[in-house]
């Protein structure tokens, strides 16, 4: 009897091991500065005109140089084809796209005017810009965490740059699928059935296909906007961005701390993109408890369809920061944003 | 069932509470951008006498404002301890001061560098949580933070986050328990796991160890995303900013690939000793041609840049003859291109992977009062 018990013990931690196993997998959160098979790069902007540029950077980390047999084209398994989707940000949220063979250890740096206003577009002056790893033979999505990043921004006329990493997303087929269909070149499809996507041609951050996108933002720090009462004149964007696309409005949460941690709350709203002022559109007018920073705390509760009328809760964000003084000097610099949690909405890119 | 399937199943559930063990410990590398309980800066810049100048900014996100009766504090309090590590006059070895700061629920605090530690002139910072009634390290991965290096004499800045490295104990076990810590505990009264105690894991050194038990491991190797070529070093320029926990006598060799813009790889290993600030041209000349547009290979449209892979080689301390292999370090990069009336300057940080086997911590050498 004894022994029974203790048989019935051990099956039952057995089990119970099993459920804590399935309940106590590791969730792929969103790491940052590390390679992934997707690039965000939250903004870029080409406008010559106005004497605005970006030099838009990406490199493959992957140096496996062995040939491949058979490969059409013929190539070598670390090669990948580098899918670039440019989303406008001036209201049309069009999206341009275009392709770039990166051979194993390749960097290939380009001024976003030469990817897009140099070939007639007369839109994509301003807005973000994903890059998706795909098999160059099938041009199907891959699994290729090898990609890193950064985007180097100009203000000529204003004699202002910054620079931002792109933030990499991993593909989980490889971490999540036991013996997946690999192509020619030896990378797990991301999107195929047979591995546990959904085969809709579609970037899916749902932690199956892509690593899922984070659930709270922060501000670590703005400095107070005095418009010039101190000889000086702060500005401080806020870039967001959303998977939505152009027919959802994006509600915002603010939340703000001066340095008495006195708490001030707003709300906002955007569409698809958007490069704006923080305190505009979180509609603070008085300023001055933000003296000399305060932080903030950004949340979408939910997005709605302007057309359809349809809700989505808890929709997904991601965003950075940039800040200038512009009465002293041409200063400029931003940072992506601060991130918290995994976000329980699926975010997916349908770049069609 | 047989005794043998018996053993089996005991095996089977041996196994499998010993991968999911591992499976939850696999999240033991840093998150920069995610809040922690321990802040590096990568540079602090305060030489105001040729116009130099840093920002620092750290906040703490933790809103708790329930007020423990025992302590007086409210909940979600923590105080930090900055670390200013300068290197005396850009040379070898570093000196530390440290400060602590109260940080209340939802407090944000932005100091110039050079006015809160008038000690500090070139070198890094990094901040500890600790709790602000017995100053113990704790687990409190609510801290985020970023600064602003000004260089006023020529017009430029560069931003960059702080890098924020995770307690694990939650992340293993959840957070402690709501009810009041029972005497000798190994949590705060305020709620929050003391990080260097035995009974958590810990190896009661005082510091904050980067091994996967009290702190995440820091990266195993890092990368420079992209750089631009320095054809002409009049008008461009580009620093790495690297820099090692290990402390104040250690030398580090670092193995660098340089590739350039028709992938050929070029090796080059460098030696610092505990922080640098070097030109690009200081480590290999390749940068100043990347031989983009030299092959019909390279596109025309494409710019002529580079990137990097760095490895950890070793470090040497020449006072005990200690030796580590595969050392971590991390860091940043600053680019500018001169230009008038005011030079165009712009940095982000380091790319990274993996996570660095070594067990190290800070602080980890002796530390200087103000």
């Amino acid at each position: 009897m004894t022994i029974n018990i203790r048989k019935a013990t051990l099956v039952a931690l057995a089990f119970g091991a099993l459920a804590g196993l399935a309940s106590g997998q590791p969730v792929p959160r969103l790491n940052d500065h590390v390679p992934g098979s997707v690039l965000i790069y939250p903004i870029y902007i080409s406008d010559f005109t106005n004497g605005y540029a970006s030099v838009v950077s990406v490199s493959n980390t992957n140096g496996d140089r062995r040939f491949v047999l058979p490969g059409n084209p013929p190539g070598v398994r670390g090669d990948v084809l580098a899918h670039y989707f440019w989303i406008d940000g001036t209201g049309t949220w069009n999206v341009f796209d275009n392709q770039a063979l990166l051979t194993p250890n390749d960097t290939r740096s380009i001024l976003s005017y030469d990817a897009l206003n140099g070939t007639g577009n007369q839109d994509f002056e301003t807005g973000f810009l994903v890059i998706e790893a795909v098999d160059p033979e099938t041009q199907e999505s891959v699994d290729f965490d090898y990609l890193i990043g950064d985007i180097i921004l100009v203000d000529i006329a204003g004699t202002r740059t910054w620079n931002i990493e792109a933030t990499g997303i991993k593909a989980l087929t490889d971490e999540l699928v036991g013996n997946p269909v690999r192509s020619n070149r030896g990378h797990a499809f991301v999107d195929r059935v047979a591995n546990g996507g959904d085969g809709d041609g579609n970037l899916d951050f749902d932690n199956v296909e892509y690593q899922r996108w984070p659930d709270v933002l922060f501000l670590s720090s703005f400095f107070r906007q005095d418009d010039g009462a101190n000889g000086t004149n702060n500005d401080c964007d806020v870039i967001l961005l959303t998977d939505l696309g152009r027919d959802f409005r994006v509600n915002l949460q603010f939340l703000f701390y001066d340095r008495d941690e006195d708490e001030t709350s707003r709300t906002g709203d955007f569409v698809c993109w958007t490069r704006a002022d923080l305190f505009a559109l979180a509609n603070i007018t008085a300023t001055a408890s933000f003296d000399p920073a305060g932080w903030g705390r950004i949340n979408s509760p939910d997005a709605i369809n302007l057309i359809t009328g349809a809700v989505v809760a808890d929709p997904c964000l991601m965003g950075a920061m940039v800040q200038s003084i512009i009465g002293q000097a041409g200063l400029e610099f931003g940072h992506l944003m601060h991130h918290s949690g995994i976000n329980p909405t699926a975010a997916q890119f349908n770049l069609d | 069932m047989t005794n043998r399937k018996f053993g089996a199943a005991l095996v089977t559930a041996l196994a499998l509470l010993a991968a999911r063990a591992s499976a939850q410990t696999v999240r033991n590398f840093p998150s920069f951008l995610e809040p922690g309980s321990v802040l590096i800066y990568p540079i602090v810049d305060s030489r105001m006498g040729i116009g130099r100048g840093t920002v620092i900014s750290v906040a703490n996100v933790n809103g708790s404002t329930l007020i423990d009766p025992r302590t007086g504090y409210r909940r979600g309090t923590v105080q930090v301890r900055f670390y200013y590590a300068t290197v005396p006059n850009g040379g070898s070895g570093w000196l530390l001061t440290d400060i602590p700061e109260l940080l209340t629920p939802n407090d944000i605090l932005t100091v110039l560098a050079g006015d809160h530690n008038p000690q500090a002139e070139l070198g890094w910072l990094f901040v500890l949580a600790e709790d602000p009634e017995t100053e113990e390290l704790i687990d409190f991965n609510y801290l985020v933070g970023d600064e602003v290096v000004v260089d006023a004499s020529d017009n430029r800045s560069v931003h960059f986050p702080a890098m924020a490295f995770q307690a694990m104990y939650s992340q293993l076990n959840g957070p402690p328990s709501p009810l009041p810590p029972p005497p000798n505990s190994n949590y705060s009264n305020l709620g929050y796991w003391f990080t260097d105690r035995v009974a958590n894991g810990g190896n009661a050194n005082g510091s904050a160890d980067f091994n996967g038990i009290e702190y995440v491991n820091m990266p195993d190797r890092v990368f420079v995303s992209s750089f631009l070529e320095l054809s002409d070093l009049q008008a461009m320029g580009a620093d790495l900013i690297l820099l090692s926990t290990l402390g104040r006598d250690f030398r580090l060799t670092l193995r660098f690939l340089i590739y350039d813009n028709e992938e050929d790889q070029f090796s080059r290993t460098f030696n610092f000793t505990c922080w640098t600030r070097v030109a690009l041209q200081d480590i290999s000349n390749v940068v100043v041609n990347l031989n983009g547009s030299a092959r019909p290979g390279t596109p025309v449209e494409e710019q002529q840049t580079g990137w990097m892979r760095i490895n950890g080689d070793v470090a040497y301390n020449p006072l005990t003859r200690q030796t580590v292999l595969d050392p971590p370090f991390v860091g940043a990069i600053i680019q500018r291109v001169v230009a008038q009336p005011n030079d165009f300057e712009f940095g982000h940080l380091l790319h990274k992977t993996g996570r660095n086997a070594i067990g190290h911590n800070l602080p980890s050498t002796t530390i200087v009062n103000p």
